[in-house]
C-alpha cells in the first residue's frame, strides 16, 4: 500500500521538519519556493534577496496536477543495443552480410566495417499488444502490455558521456545539476526520514563518471542524490562503528540534546538551533528507516522469487530493484539505478556478453513493473529502462581479426528505450527508425523532449522549473526547441 | 534520410538573461494585494510610464518591441507616444480605455509577451491602471527615442551617484559612544525606538573575534592571556594581535577567493582538467591580504599586473611574479576550451571572466547585457561590449590559446642555468649509452650479414641503403629472404627484439640519466595573463551574444552609468606608452581613481557582510535596481570614503568594525527587537552565525593541535574513495574508476584553504557544510541544515579519527585515563569546553559530561563486535579513552561548537 498519504505541502509537515532537509522552518515556508521556479514571480521589480538562503526537502506543491509522485529510472550505461533487442529491421536479416551504403558514423573507426550484422536473435511478438522484441528479452515480452517502448530516442553526440549527460542532466557535461536533483528541488520528498533522491550502484562497480551522474551541480548539496551501496554499509555515514552501535551512540545523542537544549534557551526565537537540534533526532530515525528499508527478509518467496533473488545470477540487480519499490513505497521522490562502468558497450564479444547482460537484468527489471502494478504503485511511478545510445547495424571486428569476438559500435542517432507507469501510454510503440534500425526518422525524441516529458508527468513545468545559482540561471532544459511529447502520454 | 541534430548547449554555464528572484518581499509578491505601496508607487495614486509601467516593459518587452531592429509588428513600446501612434494592428493604447487598448488586451490574455515569462497579476493591474488614468508619464517625452534609453528614474539610483561623505550623527545620551560607525547605527536605532543590545562578555568576544578575524578559534593559552588582561586596551590589543597574525591572511585571503570564484580545475566535460599551478593566485590573495597591500593596488594588479609588469617580465624580480601572478584573476573562470576548442566555449569562458570581474569590483550584474540590454539597470548591450572590448586585446575569440598554453614559464635564470647544466651532462651520459646500444646493434647486424653468402652481402647492403620506395623487385627478393636483417639504426631502435637480455645490462645506465634529469628544478609555471603586444583587435556587439553574429564595432569604454559622473573615466583604445593596448590598465586605474562610485562601497559592504553575517547592501554583488538597498545608506558612505581617504587599507576598517558597540553586543533576541526588527538588519544585537565548512574543520584541527603545514605552496590533493566520498590523499585509479587514496601523512592538516578545490570533486566534510562550487564564482555563501550533516559528525570517520586525536590529547594533559580521579576528569572536561567553546564548563555540565564517560566507559566494556572485545581485552583502557572520544565528538556536534554567538 503507498505510504504517500500526507498532504501535499502541509505547514504542520513543515514544521515537523525532515531528515534530509532541516530548512529555515516557518522563514523558509515564508519565503516560498526559495530559488525554485522563480520564473512565476514579477519580474519588473522584484528584488533578489542574496541572503544565506534555508532549502529544505519538504514536499512542494507542483506546477500542475502530477500523474506520476515518484520515478525509478534504470538507467544502462554502455549503450544496449536496440537492434538486438527492441527494433527489430527485416532488412537486416535479408542483407547480412552486405555492405551497408548509408552513412556511418563510427567511435572507433580503426575497427570500422559496412558488413551488416544480422540481429543477433529472433523477435516475437509479445501481449495483446503484440509489440515486437527479441528472445533476448523474454521476461520484457511478459510486461509488453504495460510499457510504452521508443525507438526513435536521439541524442545526436556520439560518445557515451556526453549522450548520458544529455539525457540525465540536459546538457551533456558532467557537473550540472541531474534529472533526480532537479526533482528533488522542485517537489521535495514524501518521505522525510529518507533521502528525497537515491541512486543504487552496481555490486561490481560505480557508473562511468561516478558521483556525476546524481550530482545537484549548481543547485543546494541537498538536492544530491544519496549513493546506497549495492553492500552493507548501503548510505554512508548511516551506521556507527561496531562499537559505538546502538547505547553509545544513543548516549551521545541525549548529550547532544541536553547541551544543545541549555544553549537553545539562551537564545529563544532562534529557529535555526532547534531545526538542527531536531537534526540529531531525524538522523537517529533515518538510521532506524533506511535500515528497515533495506532489509528484504519480510518479502515473501514468491516475491523475492519473481525478482530473482534467488538466482545467482540475478540476485544483485533484484535486490537493487526490489530496494528502489521499498524506497518509493515509503516516499522516496527519485530512484535511479546504475550498472557499473559503461558494461552495455558491447564493441567486442557482443554475441556472448549481450545475452549475460540480459540475463541479469530482464527478470528484475520485469518483476519490478510486475510488482508495482500489483501493489497499485504503477499508476503513480513512472519508470524508465534506457541506456544513454544504441548500437550500429554494421559489424564492428578486433584489429586482431578474431571473428568470434566480434561486437557493434555506437549509435547515438537512434535507438530505443522503454518507459512505464505513472502516465505513460501502456502496450504501445512510439517512433521508428530507418530501414537499418540506424537513425531515428519518425516521432524523434530527443534528450530534451524525454525530459520535459518527464518533468511534465511529475507534475512540473520544463519552462518554469528555473534556479539562480550566483551569476547564473539553470535550468534542467534550456532547448527551447524541447516539447511534452504527447504522443506518450496515456 | 538524414536527421540534422538539434544543437545542444554544451555550455557549462548558460548566461544570465534574466535575473532570477531569490525572495521577494512580500508586498511585491503578494499577488493578492496590488495595490500595495511598495514598488508600485503609492496605492492610490496614478501610476507613471516612467516609475511605474516602464520597469515591467523594459523587462519583458523592449527586446522584441524597441530595441533590435525590426519591431515586432512594428510597435516600439519605449515612449507612450510610440505605443499611441502604433504599429500595424494600429494604436496599442487608447488612454483612459483599458479595454480598447490592444496592448491590455494581449497583456490581460497573456497572448503578450509571448515565453513563459508572463505579467503577474499585480503587474497586469499595474499597467490597467496606468492605462485608465490616461497613460501618464512624468515629464514630456523626448524627441529622438535613443534619448529615452535611460530615464532619469534609472540614471537617479543610489549607486550611481557619487559617495559623499556624510556627517556623523550627533546622539545624545550613552548609545553612541564616541564611535562613527555606532553613531550611524544608533541613529537609525533610536529612529525605530530600540537600543543597542549590552556588550557581550569576554569568552564570547574572543571567540567571535578569532573565528571572524583568523577563521580559527582562540587556543586556550590566547583565551586564558585575554581573560586576566585587566588593562583597558586589552580587547584592542587582541584585535591588534589577531589582524597582524598570518591566520588573517588566510581568513580574509579565503572571503576574495570566493568573489574571485578560485578553483583548481577547468571545470570541463569528462576530467575535470587540473590546474596545478592554480595555486600560485591564490597564495598572491593570501600575501597581498595579509600585507594590507591597498585595496586600489590590489585590483590593478590583478586586472592590469602584465601591464604593470610592461614587455618583458624578470623572473628574478619577485615584484613581477607578483604582479603576473596576481593576473590568475582573469584565469579563474570555468574553461570548456582544454577539451572542446569551440568558439562557444570561448566566449563562455570570457563572458565568465567579465561576470566574475564585475561581479567582485562593481557590483553590478553586467553579464545581464550580453544579449539584451539590462533588463533592470541602464545598462545597455552596447555597453557590455564596450566594456568586454578592455578585455579584447588579452582575450581573443580568434588567437584563443587553450589553458594549457597559456601558462607563463617564470622559472628564474639561476634554475634555468641549473636545469640546463643537467641537461647536458645527461646528454653526456645519453650519448655514452647510445655509444654502446650502436655498438650492441652494429654488432647484430655483422652477424646477421654473415648468414648471408659472402657474394650476396654488397648486394643486400646496398638494397639495405636505398629508401624502401626505391627498391626494387629484385632487392626486395633478397631482403625477404632475410627478414630480421635491417639497417644499424633499425636494429638500434629494436635492440630488445634481438639482444633482450644485453639490452637490459644498459638499464642502470638509464636509470642514472632518468635520476639526473629527475634533479632538475621544477619551472616556475604560472597561470595568469599577458597581453600579447601590439595586439590588432575589432571588438563588435554580439547580436544575441553569438559571437557567430557580429554587428556594429565598438571601442573600449567603461560602463555609461558609472562613467557619466566622472570626468576622466574614458579608456583610450591605446596607449601609445606600452607595447600593449593599456586598456585594462587605463580601466584599473579608473576603478580606482577614488571617485568611482561602487568600488569603495562593494569593497566595504563586502568586508562589513563578513563581519555581520550580512552587507549593509545584502546582495553584495548587484547594488543595480534589482538589489536590494542599503539598510544604512549613509554609513555605507562614510565608511567608502573612509576606506579611500585612509589609503584603501582594509585592516583599518577591520578595526574601525570590529571596535563599535555594534559588532561587541551579545547576540541574544529580546522581544522587543524582535518585534520591530526580526531580522536584525538595524543591528540592536549581533547575529548568531552558523561557522563555515573550512573553519568546522580548522578548528577541529586547532582543538587537537594538529593544525601544521606550509601556508603556501602547492595543494592538498583530494581524491575520491571507492564509496564515492571525496577525502584528503592521492588518488588511485583503475579503469578510470577509483581504487582508493594514499595517506599523504602530516600534510592532511593543513588549513582548509590549502586543500586542493577542484569544481567536481570537494572534500566531503567541507561540502557538507556548504563550501561553495565556483560557477563562476560565489558572491555569498548559503547555509544547509540537513541530516547527513548530522550523520556526518556523529558516524564520520574522518570526524571520528580527529575527536580521537583531541581526546587523546586532553587526555594526556590532565593525566586521565585513571577513572578514580574525578579531579582529573573535571580538568579534562574544562579543557575540552575551552578547546571547543572558548569557555570553561560550570558545575552542571562538569556532572552531565562525569556521569556520561563513566556510564559511556560501562557501555563500551560491554559494546561491539568481536575485533573491538580483542581491543578491550588487550588494553584496559581502551573503553575509557573512546569514552572520551565520544565525549569530544558529542562536543564538537553541538551547536555551541557549530555557532557563533
Amino acid at each position: 500500500m503507498p505510504i504517500m498519504t500526507q498532504p501535499l505541502c502541509s505547514r504542520r509537515h513543515l514544521l515537523e521538519m525532515s531528515a534530509f532537509g532541516l530548512g529555515g522552518v516557518a522563514a523558509s515556508w515564508l519565503l516560498g519556493r526559495d530559488g525554485l521556479s522563480a520564473a512565476e514571480t514579477a519580474p519588473g521589480l522584484a528584488k533578489p534577496d542574496l541572503e544565506p538562503t534555508q532549502f529544505d526537502l519538504s514536499p512542494k506543491s507542483p506546477h500542475h496536477p502530477p500523474k506520476a509522485t515518484a520515478m525509478i529510472s534504470m538507467f544502462m550505461i554502455g549503450g544496449p543495443s536496440q537492434i538486438d533487442l527492441f527494433d527489430p529491421k527485416p532488412e537486416l536479416w535479408k542483407r547480412a552480410g552486405q555492405a551497408f551504403t548509408g552513412d556511418l558514423k563510427f567511435d572507433n573507426a580503426a575497427q570500422a566495417s559496412r558488413q551488416i550484422l544480422a540481429p543477433l536473435a529472433d523477435f516475437h511478438p509479445r501481449g495483446e499488444c503484440g509489440m515486437e522484441l527479441s528472445d533476448l528479452v523474454p521476461h520484457l515480452g511478459g510486461i509488453a502490455d504495460d510499457i510504452t517502448l521508443i525507438r526513435s530516442m536521439h541524442t545526436g553526440v556520439n560518445n557515451h558521456v556526453p549522450s548520458m549527460f544529455a539525457l540525465n542532466n540536459g546538457v551533456g557535461v558532467g557537473g550540472r545539476a541531474t534529472l533526480g536533483a532537479w526533482v528533488a528541488s522542485g517537489l521535495g520528498t514524501e518521505s522525510q526520514d529518507l533521502p528525497a533522491y537515491v541512486a543504487l550502484t552496481h555490486r561490481s562497480g560505480m557508473p562511468l563518471m561516478g558521483g556525476d551522474n546524481w550530482t545537484s551541480g549548481g543547485l543546494p548539496s541537498i538536492y544530491q542524490g544519496t549513493v546506497v551501496r549495492p553492500t552493507h554499509p548501503r548510505i554512508l555515514n548511516l551506521d556507527p562503528p561496531a562499537h559505538l552501535a546502538g547505547a553509545p551512540q544513543r548516549a551521545q545523542l541525549d548529550l547532544i540534546a541536553q547541551i544543545n537544549e541549555r544553549h537553545r534557551e539562551r537564545f529563544p526565537g532562534e529557529s535555526d538551533l532547534a531545526a538542527r537540534i531536531a537534526g540529531y533526532e531525524l538522523a537517529a530515525k533515518m538510521q532506524l528507516a533506511a535500515t528497515e528499508a533495506f532489509d528484504l527478509s519480510g518479502e515473501s518467496a514468491e516475491t523475492l522469487e519473481m525478482y530473482g533473488v534467488d538466482n545467482p545470477r540475478t540476485k544483485h540487480y533484484a535486490e537493487s530493484c526490489l530496494i528502489a519499490r521499498r524506497l518509493v513505497e515509503r516516499g522516496v521522490r527519485f530512484v535511479q539505478l546504475f550498472n557499473n562502468g559503461q558494461s552495455w558497450d558491447h564493441h567486442e564479444s557482443i554475441a556472448t556478453a549481450l545475452p549475460a547482460r540480459c540475463e541479469e537484468i530482464d527478470q528484475p527489471a520485469a518483476a519490478l513493473i510486475k510488482d508495482l502494478k500489483r501493489l497499485g504503485l504503477l499508476d503513480t511511478t513512472l519508470v524508465h529502462w534506457g541506456g544513454e545510445m544504441g548500437r550500429l547495424p554494421v559489424v564492428q571486428v578486433r584489429a586482431d581479426g578474431s571473428a568470434e569476438k566480434f561486437g557493434r559500435d555506437h549509435n547515438t542517432f537512434g535507438f530505443s528505450q522503454w518507459m512505464a507507469g505513472g502516465g505513460i501510454k501502456a502496450g504501445h510503440v512510439h517512433g521508428q527508425t530507418d530501414d537499418f534500425g540506424h537513425h531515428a526518422v519518425e516521432d524523434i525524441v530527443t534528450h530534451h523532449d524525454y525530459l520535459a516529458t518527464v518533468l511534465h508527468l511529475l507534475g512540473l513545468d520544463h519552462r518554469k522549473l528555473k534556479f539562480r545559482a550566483g551569476t547564473s540561471e539553470l535550468s534542467l532544459v534550456e532547448n527551447e526547441s524541447a516539447r511534452i511529447v504527447e504522443e506518450l502520454l496515456a | 534520410m538524414t536527421f540534422r541534430p538539434r544543437p545542444s548547449s554544451s555550455q557549462f554555464l548558460i548566461p544570465i538573461l534574466v535575473l532570477v528572484l531569490l525572495t521577494l518581499p512580500a508586498a511585491v509578491r503578494a499577488e493578492e494585494s496590488p495595490q500595495s505601496a511598495d514598488g508600485f508607487g503609492d496605492a492610490g495614486a496614478v501610476p507613471r510610464f516612467e516609475s511605474d509601467v516602464r520597469p515591467i516593459f523594459k523587462a519583458l518587452c523592449f527586446q522584441c518591441h524597441g530595441e533590435e531592429p525590426d519591431p515586432n509588428g512594428g510597435l516600439d513600446v519605449r515612449l507612450v507616444r510610440l505605443m499611441a501612434v502604433g504599429g500595424e494592428s494600429g494604436a496599442a493604447i487608447v488612454p483612459g480605455d483599458p479595454d480598447a487598448s490592444t496592448l491590455w488586451q494581449r497583456i490581460e490574455s497573456d497572448e503578450m509577451p509571448e515565453g513563459p515569462k508572463k505579467l503577474s497579476a499585480a503587474e497586469k493591474e499595474l499597467v490597467r491602471r496606468w492605462i485608465e488614468g490616461g497613460c501618464q508619464t512624468n515629464r514630456p517625452e523626448p524627441d529622438r527615442v535613443e534619448d529615452a534609453k535611460y530615464t532619469p528614474e534609472e540614471l537617479q539610483h543610489w549607486a550611481f551617484q557619487p559617495v559623499r561623505r556624510p556627517a556623523i550623527p550627533e546622539i545624545a545620551g550613552s548609545q553612541a559612544g564616541n564611535q562613527p560607525i555606532d553613531a550611524f547605527i544608533a541613529a537609525t536605532l533610536i529612529e525605530a525606538g530600540l537600543e543597542f543590545s549590552p556588550l557581550a562578555d569576554r569568552n564570547v568576544l574572543i571567540r567571535r573575534l578569532s573565528f571572524d578575524l583568523t577563521g580559527l578559534p582562540p587556543t586556550p593559552e590566547e583565551l586564558d592571556a585575554f581573560l586576566r588582561d585587566d588593562s583597558p586596551d586589552a580587547y584592542e590589543r587582541l584585535v591588534d594581535r589577531l589582524l597582524a597574525s598570518p591566520q588573517y591572511g588566510i581568513r580574509w585571503g579565503r572571503h576574495w577567493l570566493d568573489v574571485a570564484g578560485f578553483s583548481e580545475t577547468d571545470g570541463n566535460l569528462n576530467r575535470d582538467t587540473p590546474r596545478p599551478h592554480a595555486w600560485r593566485y591564490r597564495d598572491y590573495v593570501i600575501d597581498a591580504i595579509q600585507r594590507d597591500l591597498p585595496y586600489d593596488q590590489f585590483l590593478i594588479e590583478q586586472v592590469a599586473g602584465d601591464e604593470l609588469v610592461g614587455e618583458q617580465p624578470d623572473p628574478d624580480d619577485s615584484e613581477d611574479v607578483r604582479r603576473l601572478a596576481a593576473t590568475g584573476l582573469l584565469q579563474m573562470a570555468p574553461d570548456l576550451t582544454g577539451v572542446e576548442n569551440t568558439l562557444a566555449n570561448r566566449n563562455q569562458a570570457i563572458a565568465d571572466t567579465l561576470s566574475i570581474v564585475s561581479s567582485a569590483t562593481v557590483g553590478l550584474t553586467v553579464g545581464c547585457a550580453q544579449c539584451h540590454d539590462h533588463r533592470y539597470d541602464p545598462i545597455s548591450i552596447h555597453d557590455y561590449y564596450r566594456y568586454r572590448a578592455i578585455f579584447d586585446p588579452a582575450f581573443s575569440l580568434q588567437a584563443w590559446k587553450q589553458p594549457k598554453n597559456r601558462l607563463i614559464d617564470l622559472t628564474t635564470a639561476a634554475d634555468r642555468e641549473l636545469s640546463s647544466q643537467i641537461e647536458s651532462q645527461a646528454k653526456v651520459l645519453e650519448a655514452e649509452l647510445n655509444e654502446l646500444k650502436r655498438g650492441l646493434a652494429e654488432e647484430v647486424y655483422a652477424r646477421l650479414l654473415g648468414e648471408a653468402a659472402e657474394s650476396e652481402r654488397e648486394a643486400i647492403e646496398a638494397a639495405l641503403a636505398k629508401p624502401k620506395g626505391e627498391r626494387d623487385e629484385a632487392d626486395q627478393a633478397l631482403l625477404d629472404r632475410f627478414p630480421m636483417l635491417h639497417p644499424v639504426n633499425v636494429i638500434q631502435q629494436r635492440l630488445n627484439l634481438y639482444e633482450p637480455k644485453r639490452l637490459a645490462e644498459f638499464a642502470g645506465h638509464q636509470q642514472a640519466i632518468d635520476e639526473l634529469r629527475g634533479t632538475k628544478p621544477e619551472p616556475r609555471m604560472v597561470m595568469g595573463v599577458i597581453e600579447p603586444p601590439n595586439a590588432e583587435v575589432k571588438s563588435a556587439v554580439f547580436f544575441r551574444g553569438d559571437p557567430e553574429q557580429p554587428t556594429e564595432e565598438v571601442v573600449p569604454g567603461e560602463i555609461f552609468v558609472v562613467a557619466r559622473t566622472r570626468e576622466g573615466s574614458e579608456i583610450p583604445a591605446r596607449d601609445d606608452s606600452m607595447s600593449t593596448t593599456g586598456r585594462r590598465l587605463a580601466y584599473a586605474r579608473s576603478l580606482t581613481d577614488g571617485r568611482h562610485p561602487l568600488v569603495a562601497r562593494v569593497a566595504v559592504n563586502r568586508i562589513w557582510m563578513h563581519h555581520f553575517g550580512r552587507g549593509l547592501v545584502a546582495t553584495p554583488s548587484d547594488f543595480g535596481l534589482a538589489g536590494q538597498p542599503p539598510s544604512h545608506p549613509e554609513l555605507l558612505d562614510w565608511l567608502a570614503d573612509e576606506f579611500v581617504r585612509g589609503g584603501w587599507q582594509q585592516k583599518r576598517i577591520h578595526k574601525l568594525i570590529v571596535l563599535s558597540h555594534a559588532y561587541r553586543q551579545v547576540s541574544t533576541r529580546t522581544p522587543e527587537l524582535d518585534a520591530v526588527d526580526p531580522d536584525n538588519r538595524l543591528l540592536g544585537r549581533m547575529s548568531l552565525r552558523r561557522l563555515d565548512a573550512e573553519s568546522v574543520r580548522d578548528a577541529m584541527l586547532v582543538a587537537g593541535e594538529l593544525l601544521t603545514g606550509s601556508l603556501d605552496g602547492p595543494s592538498v590533493p583530494v581524491g575520491q574513495e571507492t564509496d564515492g566520498r571525496a577525502v584528503i590523499g592521492l588518488e588511485q585509479r583503475r579503469n578510470s574508476l577509483p581504487a582508493g587514496v594514499a595517506d599523504i601523512g602530516s600534510q592532511k592538516y593543513r588549513r582548509s584553504v590549502f586543500i586542493e578545490s577542484k569544481r567536481f570533486l570537494p572534500l566531503s566534510l567541507l561540502e557538507a557544510f556548504d563550501m561553495p562550487v565556483m560557477s563562476p564564482n560565489c558572491d555569498a555563501r548559503k547555509s544547509t541544515n540537513v541530516a547527513p550533516q548530522a550523520l556526518l559528525m556523529l558516524n564520520d570517520g574522518s570526524v571520528i579519527e580527529l575527536a580521537e586525536r583531541i581526546a587523546s590529547l586532553a587526555v594526556g594533559s590532565s593525566g586521565e585515563p585513571d577513572e578514580t580521579e574525578s579531579d582529573d576528569a573535571d580538568g579534562m572536561i574544562d579543557s575540552l569546553f575551552t578547546r571547543l567553546f572558548a569557555v570553561a564548563a560550570d558545575e552542571e555540565e562538569r556532572q552531565w559530561c562525569r556521569e556520561f564517560l563513566d556510564e559511556q566507559t560501562e557501555r563500551l566494556q560491554v559494546s561491539g563486535d568481536a575485533a573491538w572485545k580483542k581491543r578491550l581485552a588487550e588494553e584496559p583502557t581502551t573503553a575509557r579513552t573512546a569514552a572520551v572520544a565520544t565525549l569530544v565528538q558529542s562536543l564538537i556536534a553541538t551547536n555551541r561548537f557549530l555557532y557563533i554567538e
